[in-house]
């Protein structure tokens, strides 16, 4: 026994099942790759330079150090950020100078806390030495302050960091190691 | 012609449906994707899309990746002072960092004389230095900031010394 059917005019469709399974695998690593950068650099207002000589860092392993400072940017008026380059020098630099917390990656100390920088020095001196391990060589240490932080604050960081250093380091290899201080690139 | 009746079953006993008339079974599925009238249920995406669209601008656009940060080399405070007494060399030329009265603003003053344009002077002052032969490259430098100056200026004074091809730029030891 045979079946016959009749097919009505084909309607032109269009598949859109794969553009849609594309489309979700896009956001979801832009999702994703927001977090990471967010956790390791968080947002700060950074030197603006005149004429810079900022360049990219190359090499393997990186410990990033970030200082926050305490009170947070209002958003810029024209592009609604709160931080980025071009923001007024007035409003970065006419807050309180205070710093809030020193972070490396997800970690944040708040400096004010108690055993707050001992604990900073030894998550920094493990951080260099396991990558010095891996590497072979000293990691980039990268030093981001906020522009608008008073030097003063910035001061005991970068004695705790050098400590963190020579804790981690043989002395010679400590002294040679520079920091690498984080600005704007230029345009 | 005989008279028919308004309704011929009226009176007559209820039948049984003839075998013919059997009805099969239809599964859930296809009652749900055929409706009423047995058209096909289709479900309109275009909203969906609408909004994944979005939101898939705005992660593209709100994402960076951070590429407009830069780093210049720098040696920590103390360093610089135990290599020059290891080396046993002159000392080092010192930019002092003070506060402007406002509190936003610096003062500059490079070996007790002041840059009144500040850090816009310094890189020229440098290279006037060095091209008289009063300074050299691998002349240490240290730069000794006051406690209230903020890091913008400070990190400027040290792109400065870069810019003028200075080799040995470092903190003073606090």
């Amino acid at each position: 026994m045979s079946h016959v059917t009749r097919r009505g005019p084909v309607k032109p469709s269009l598949n859109i099942t794969p553009l849609i399974d594309v489309v979700f695998l896009l956001i979801v690593f832009f999702m994703i790759v927001n977090n990471i950068v967010t956790d390791e650099v968080p947002e700060l207002q950074l030197p603006e330079l005149l004429d810079p000589q900022t360049s990219t860092p190359e090499g393997e392993g990186r410990v990033i150090v970030n200082i926050v400072p305490l009170q947070a940017y209002e958003p810029d008026k024209e592009s609604g950020r709160k931080v980025g380059p071009g923001n007024p020098e007035l409003q970065v630099l006419s807050r309180g100078g205070e710093v809030k917390a020193v972070t490396i990656g997800k970690n944040e100390w708040v400096i004010t806390e108690e055993g707050a920088m001992k604990e900073f020095q030894e998550f920094a001196a493990l951080s260099i030495r396991t990558r010095f391990e891996k590497n072979g060589k000293p990691p980039i240490i990268m030093l981001r302050a906020d522009a608008g932080v008073y030097y003063g604050q910035v001061l005991p960081i970068m004695n705790t960091l050098q400590q963190a250093m020579a804790d981690a380091l043989e002395p010679e290899l400590a002294a040679e190691t520079p920091i690498q201080l984080v600005a704007y690139m230029p345009d | 012609m005989a008279e028919r009746p308004d309704n011929p079953n009226a009176d007559a006993p209820l039948e049984e449906p003839p075998d013919e008339q059997v009805v099969h079974h239809v599964s859930q599925r296809k009652k749900r994707k055929k409706g009423v009238g047995g058209e096909e249920i289709e479900l309109n995406l275009t909203s969906m899309i609408d909004v994944i669209f979005q939101l898939l601008i705005y992660f593209v656009i709100t994402a960076n990746f951070q590429i407009d940060e830069g780093t210049i080399l720098a040696t920590l405070p103390g360093n610089a002072a135990e290599n020059r007494e290891q080396q046993n060399i002159e000392p080092p030329v010192v930019i002092e960092l003070t506060s402007g009265d406002d509190g936003i603003t610096s003062r500059l003053i490079v070996d007790g004389r002041e840059l009144r344009e500040g850090v816009a002077q310094l890189r020229g002052y440098f290279e006037g230095q060095i091209g008289s032969g009063e300074m050299a490259k691998d002349d240490i430098v240290q730069i000794k900031p006051q406690g209230v100056v903020r890091w913008q200026h400070v990190v400027n004074v040290f792109n400065a010394c870069v810019a003028a091809e200075l080799e040995q730029v470092g903190f003073a030891p606090s």
